[in-house]
């Protein structure tokens, strides 16, 4: 209670900052580094890459994107995605500090950056057959250093006053869980197209809890460099980019939908064809999360989540 | 409502037998085997000579040890961001080998003997590929460049190098959706054509040039990629379905 009252005050400093700031202080253009999620896939029941469904880069008002809120009191606002389907924030060659290096690389620089990254750094490692459900997924300290990666680049070549927005990310288990209750299709597609099956195929739910709480490790993780390269207490934003990120702390520290990382997703907020990726209602919900969390943005946590 | 899953029998395709040397210059000439140890070719590609690699710098950043079932490192090219996980015996370009992953560090070996690499930090290299390492670059966003003639002899060596399976089921007929069908990679060896494509144990693959695929017919993925043109495979990243276009040169 006493963590929510503090992330209220700064809401509102922010706010006030907001409404007496000149319109110079706001971005005019925006990228992100992100995986299917922010490519927006599926959201509409269609098998493939939907960005205009997209909670960051859509044109859909239905979604109400970042983007669509942006182009709402900035004119001629731009962007330019960087997110690609499978990607991870550690592994392959799409990963964030391959993301970042090519938004440092785009010919006008964005001074809004979105990251939303992880969920196939977990789907992607294979089940463990020891008591740790967990143990083959990164270390902590490999997630942390892929993180770093990325923030550092961006810290480096994005625009004095630009921010850097990283969210956290979705607990697997329970987007398993939004799947088990939507349809007895879902475990059928997961196994048909070998979709998380570190998660899907295990049939534990203690096990299954215990990928969870890597997620909430890797979500700590993030919110601690966040704060880190934020107050620049690294060393790495020597030029003062902001970074903010919306996590609060896990489902065990009472936190339940007050960040990407704790929404207990529920089965209408998921697409039918693959069960694991939000659909439109799943986008708008983090588009609207996202926005509250933006230090543009404005709105309510809760609201985001009736 | 009609449900139907079924597993179709796998389908091995076997890699094509090759005698595969493993030692330092059985098929090289002596003048030869004096050049790629010079060079610092530790790990060396049966019948081939020194003009069959080439050498470049770049950095490497060991960004940590998973110590779990699967003991591995996480180790991150800095010039491009790729990553790779690597595991003890493992090679990173043809110069080093993974001798010892250690909580904090790894050490690997060279020609010239053995170097430490401790987590978060960098290390210059000298990274020696063999034209069969580059027979198929990524260069992100799913875009690969293919090269035909060494792709050709990948193929020729070491054949598709996987194995698959036909998946097919009917969805309910209340959710709308068309029956799903998909191959299935259920082994692949990183030094056959599909390997050096990127694919992994565990990938599904839906379609080549908008034809549906199955299990027979990785033979002709492996065909095509070594024929000038473009080739653009559908592929399913946990459950996200999109196109890898591969430009055959």
């Amino acid at each position: 209670m006493k963590r929510a009252s503090a992330v209220g005050l700064s809401a509102a400093i922010v706010f006030t900052l907001g409404v007496t700031a000149s319109a110079s202080a706001l971005p005019t253009k925006q990228s992100n580094a992100g995986d299917s999620i922010s490519q927006g896939f599926d959201a509409n029941d269609h098998p493939s890459d939907q960005p205009q469904e997209s909670w960051v880069q859509g044109t859909d008002s239905a979604v109400h994107s970042v983007y669509s809120r942006y182009i709402e009191i900035v004119p001629n606002f731009q962007q330019e995605p960087e997110s690609v389907s499978g990607a991870e924030m550690i592994g392959g060659t799409n990963n964030f500090a391959a993301q970042a290096s090519r938004i440092c690389s785009q010919s006008t620089l964005p001074q809004h950056v979105s990251v939303l990254l992880g969920g196939n750094d977990v789907c992607n490692r294979p089940k463990s057959s020891s008591g740790d459900a967990a143990a083959n997924l990164y270390s902590v300290e490999t997630w942390t250093n892929g993180l770093r990666a990325g923030l550092d680049q961006l810290a480096a070549c994005l625009p004095q006053g630009a921010t850097v927005q990283v969210m956290s990310m979705p607990r697997v288990d329970q987007l398993y869980s939004a799947g088990h209750d939507k349809s007895f299709w879902c475990p059928i597609t997961w196994s048909l197209f070998n979709i998380c099956r570190v998660v899907t195929g295990e049939g534990n739910a203690s096990r299954r809890a215990q990928i969870g709480q890597r997620v909430d490790e890797y979500n700590d993780a993030l919110a601690g460099e966040v704060h880190a390269y934020d107050a620049n207490t690294n060393g790495q934003n020597s030029r003062g980019i902001k970074f903010v990120t919306d996590w609060q702390g896990s489902i065990a520290d009472g936190a339940n939908n007050t960040s990407l990382g704790t929404h207990l997703f529920n089965k209408n907020e998921i697409n039918i064809v693959d069960c694991f990726h939000p659909n439109k209602s799943g986008q708008r919900e983090l588009a609207c999360l996202a926005w509250a969390t933006n230090p543009d943005g404005s709105g309510s946590i809760p609201a985001c989540f009736q | 409502m009609k449900l139907h899953i079924s597993l179709a029998a796998t389908i091995l395709v076997a890699v094509t037998g090759c005698s595969v040397g493993s030692g330092s210059g059985e098929d090289s000439s002596s003048a030869d085997d004096a050049a790629l140890t010079n060079m610092g070719v530790l790990v060396r590609e049966p019948a081939s000579t020194v003009k069959d690699y080439q050498t470049g710098p770049t950095k490497i950043r060991l960004y940590g040890v998973q110590n779990g079932d699967d003991t591995f490192a996480t180790i991150a090219d800095r010039s491009t961001w790729k990553t790779m996980s690597v595991r003890v015996g493992d090679t990173i370009g043809r110069g080093y080998r993974v001798s010892a992953i250690r909580p904090g560090s790894i050490d690997l070996d060279t020609v010239k003997g053995t170097v430490h690499l401790a987590v978060g930090h960098d290390l210059d290299v000298k990274m020696i590929q063999h034209r069969f390492d580059t027979s198929a670059v990524d260069h992100g966003k799913h875009t690969w460049t293919v090269t035909a003639a060494s792709m050709a002899d990948v193929h020729t060596r070491y054949g598709v190098g996987a194995t698959a399976e036909d998946r097919s089921a009917t969805p309910p007929s209340d959710t709308g959706l068309p029956p799903q069908a998909a191959v299935a990679l259920l082994t692949v060896d990183p030094k056959g054509v599909l390997g050096r494509l990127g694919f992994h144990d565990g990938d599904v693959l839906l379609s080549m040039n908008d034809t549906p695929l199955t299990a027979a017919d990785l033979e002709k993925i492996a065909d095509r990629v070594t024929h000038p043109g473009t080739v653009t495979l559908v592929v399913s990243d946990q459950g996200a379905r999109h196109p890898v276009t591969i430009t055959v040169r």
